[in-house]
């Protein structure tokens, strides 16, 4: 994790778990960011994957693919963005 | 990862209808906040028949202390969903951020400035020609979005957002009273001031959402407001002398029920905004107008006139055309 990206917010620290290149699901993020975020139930994968969602939306993530799980669900995976990369340098 | 093999066909499929429930929740969401803030104008509407608030004497004093009350309390209601829905360290976090600078700035501009502009718009120049300008908040923030946010608004949606520009004009209208005073050419320029501050505070705040949550920003937003109306707009308006008389008189209870249909109305806008971009967004917020007077003839004495029903139908068309087909809100941004 971006030492950089300690105490910023849920939203932001979302998107630049993606500023290492790789493509991940909500479920590995929250899995990244979870225990910067100690004991805080905002801090869910609901709020993850909704936080993704509008990353995707307004461009700072894209999405690389996606696939059904053992449950049928749908699982999106995401990969950041030339634009994401340079909106979080700016937020920084 | 545990994947389950499927057709591809019916990923996308599944895909396209998870991108467009996103982009339906967020028009939902900014049809719910025209209709807030329209029944949020009613509620308010009430505070200014109290003989203090009404007085000419505080003609700049009396709205802008309505302003900083509604601001204030809405800043606490959001708080407490804030707190409801364990976001408070999210807001400390988003307060020590550099994108709810952002945001701050937004709320100077279409909080205290835009608001007292329009007041001395109001004032200086009249409703009949301070209305119509003002009411083209939405194309302007459309502007600013397709320029510094590279927001995708196709033809249609223009057309659509002139159409509901156009349908507010029709039903706020007002004929123009008496000879312009020497002040008229100072009282249009507040209104242009106004529509910008409004226009900039959707983009500004869009923009400064792109990194953090919606109901965080809006909280952030109204604090940075209540405390600049409080500590800058008031004391320059006159002072606090109308606070303790607006909130311990008969309809005290106004600010804390306005300021919460307020709270949820720009909750809906915020999430809006994020969901379906500036320019959507805004222009199904316009509706306001209309739910105001459809709440005022339910509630008061306002009569349905043919120009309330021309100016519905227009808003309606407009609307139809922004909406148009969500499948093309799953991507709100020309960039890569």
């Amino acid at each position: 994790m971006d030492t950089n990206m300690a105490g910023k917010p849920l939203k932001m620290m979302v998107a630049a778990t993606f500023l290492d290149g790789a493509a991940r699901n909500a479920e590995t993020v929250h899995q990244l960011v979870a225990g910067s975020y100690p004991s805080e139930r905002y801090c869910s994968r609901a709020t993850i994957a909704e936080h993704l969602k509008s990353l995707k939306a307004v461009g700072v993530l894209q999405e690389d693919g996606s696939y059904l799980d053992d449950t049928g669900a749908l699982v999106s995976v995401y990969r950041i963005s030339e634009y994401g990369v340079e909106k979080l340098r700016k937020a920084q | 990862m545990d994947t389950t093999t499927a057709p591809t066909a019916t990923i996308d499929a599944l895909k396209l209808r998870q991108d467009v429930s996103f982009a339906k929740k967020g028009l939902i969401f900014a049809l719910i906040s025209g209709m807030c803030w329209g029944c949020n104008g009613v509620i308010l509407s009430l505070a200014f028949t109290t003989a203090v608030l009404s007085n000419n004497a505080y003609w700049l004093l009396a709205p802008l202390t309505v302003g900083a009350l509604h601001d204030t309390c809405s800043a606490f209601w959001l708080l407490v969903f804030n707190g409801f829905t364990g976001r408070l360290k999210e807001l400390a976090r988003t307060l020590r951020s550099k994108p709810a600078r952002t945001v701050m700035l937004g709320a100077l501009f279409g909080g205290p400035i835009a608001m007292s502009s329009y007041m001395l718009g109001v004032k200086f120049a009249g409703p009949a020609y301070v209305m119509p300008i003002t009411a083209l908040y939405p194309a302007v923030a459309s502007i600013f979005a397709s320029i510094f946010l590279k927001e995708r608004i196709c033809p249609r949606a223009w057309c659509g957002l002139v159409l509901c520009v156009v349908g507010g004009v029709v039903i706020g209208f007002t004929p123009p009273e008496g000879a312009l005073g020497s002040d008229f050419y100072l009282g249009i320029a507040m209104a242009v001031v106004a529509t910008l501050g409004w226009g900039i505070e959707g983009v500004l705040a869009t923009s400064g959402m792109d990194l953090l949550d919606p109901a965080v920003a809006l909280n952030v937003r109204q604090l940075t407001s209540s405390a600049v109306y409080m500590l800058v707009v008031l004391p320059l308006a006159g002072g606090y002398m109308l606070l303790t008389p607006a909130l311990t008189s008969s309809i005290g209870w106004v600010f804390p029920v306005a300021a919460f249909t307020g709270a949820l109305s720009y909750l809906c806008w915020y999430r809006a905004m994020n969901m379906t971009g500036v320019s959507r967004a805004m222009t199904i917020n316009i509706t306001y107008s209309l739910w105001g007077i459809l709440f005022s003839a339910v509630f008061t004495e306002v009569h349905i006139t043919i120009s309330i029903i021309l100016g519905a139908l227009v808003i309606t068309s407009g609307m139809i055309l922004v909406v148009g087909n969500p499948k093309d809100m799953t991507n709100l941004r020309d960039v890569r």
